[in-house]
């Protein structure tokens, strides 16, 4: 089927918000995560759950890590309307500080984020998203020497990403 | 030189293709492995095969892996009317069952594949397809408990084919 426009533009808005999502998660930025939602939709992480739930667990559990990145690559979609499925593929590294199970060390997740969206006045958003796990693994961080003399990012607003906005 | 619409259009509907390309892969979706392609297509990753000998490899080889995962970063691709050749970076992770030692093992590829892709009677496949792989590397993978999400399965019972809108 050939593709459209109109297609190529709902893909990337719908592409986008996964981009959003894994800034939210990054920055800890709670509204950046509801943005991506629609007030109705439904998340299968841990059992299904509203979006205030959602949050209330990302909330609960991002803040016991370090640091977190979650990397997209892989990004499937196929509109239909004002509705869209969608399969983005991300690597999530955790990083955990030492504690009494080990040295500092990253638990690597690849997992795959399955959305149904619907575009409503105008706008995308998920509607549906299960998580699946495809695979993990634990990695130690090992000795670099020294930290990159690179300006290190930050997990709220005072990230300088903030401030080129 | 500018980029005009059409070109978008083309470049999208080819980056599609291998992202569909990843997922046949990790599913084990033969259909959507051939639909890559164009039926007279060859691809090349030891030696040329026509795409039922190479869906054919993929059965047995991919049926090796407790798990894989294909995973695109860079995707570069220039058009020329109905033809385009293409370059898309692929992180493939394989999953190898614990052996003595009790340890899974990934065994990760980073790999280029370089496409001709021809559009016909509108739609873009693959004509020509040859697999580079650039570095590999095997990691022990030890195991973390971990109660989250649902599990991936390798074929049409994964959770991503009941939530599709088309058939």
């Amino acid at each position: 089927m050939k593709k459209t426009i109109d297609d190529v533009l709902a893909e990337a808005a719908i592409k986008d918000i996964q981009m959003r999502y894994c800034r939210a998660c990054d920055r800890m930025d709670f509204e950046l995560l509801r943005d991506c939602f629609h007030p109705d939709a439904t998340t299968e992480y841990f059992g299904t759950a509203s979006v205030d739930e959602f949050i209330a667990v990302g909330r609960q559990t991002l803040p016991a890590f370090v640091k977190t990145t979650h990397n997209t690559g892989n990004q499937n979609v196929e509109v239909n309307g004002n509705t869209a499925w969608a399969e983005h593929y991300t690597v999530a590294t955790h990083r955990l500080a030492a504690d009494d199970k080990g040295p500092e060390r990253d638990f690597i997740t690849s997992v795959r984020y399955i959305d149904r969206l619907e575009c409503r006045d105008g706008d995308w958003r998920i509607l549906k998203r299960v998580l699946i796990l495809d695979w993990t693994r634990v990695d130690p961080v090992g000795d670099i020497g020294k930290e990159p003399a690179v300006q290190a990012g930050q997990r709220d607003r005072s990230d300088p990403s903030y401030g080129l906005l | 030189m500018q980029k005009t619409i059409d070109d978008i259009l083309a470049e999208s509907a080819i980056r599609d293709v291998h992202i569909r390309y990843c997922r046949a892969n990790d599913r084990r979706d033969e259909d959507l492995m051939r639909s890559c392609f164009h039926s007279d297509a060859v691809i090349e990753l030891h030696e040329p095969l026509t795409v039922d000998a190479f869906i054919d490899m993929g059965r047995t080889v991919l049926s090796q892996y407790v798990q894989t995962w294909h995973n695109t970063g860079n995707q570069l691709v220039e058009v020329d009317g109905k033809t385009a050749w293409a370059e898309h970076y692929t992180t493939s992770t394989h999953r190898i069952a614990a052996g003595e030692d009790g340890l899974e093992c990934d065994f990760i590829v980073s790999g280029r594949y370089i496409d001709q892709m021809e559009q016909r009677s509108g739609e873009w496949r693959i004509a020509k397809r040859k697999m580079l792989v650039d570095f590999s590397r095997s990691d022990p993978a030890p195991a973390a408990t971990v109660s989250l999400g649902g599990q991936g399965a390798r074929d049409r019972s994964d959770a991503s084919y009941a939530m599709r809108l088309r058939a």
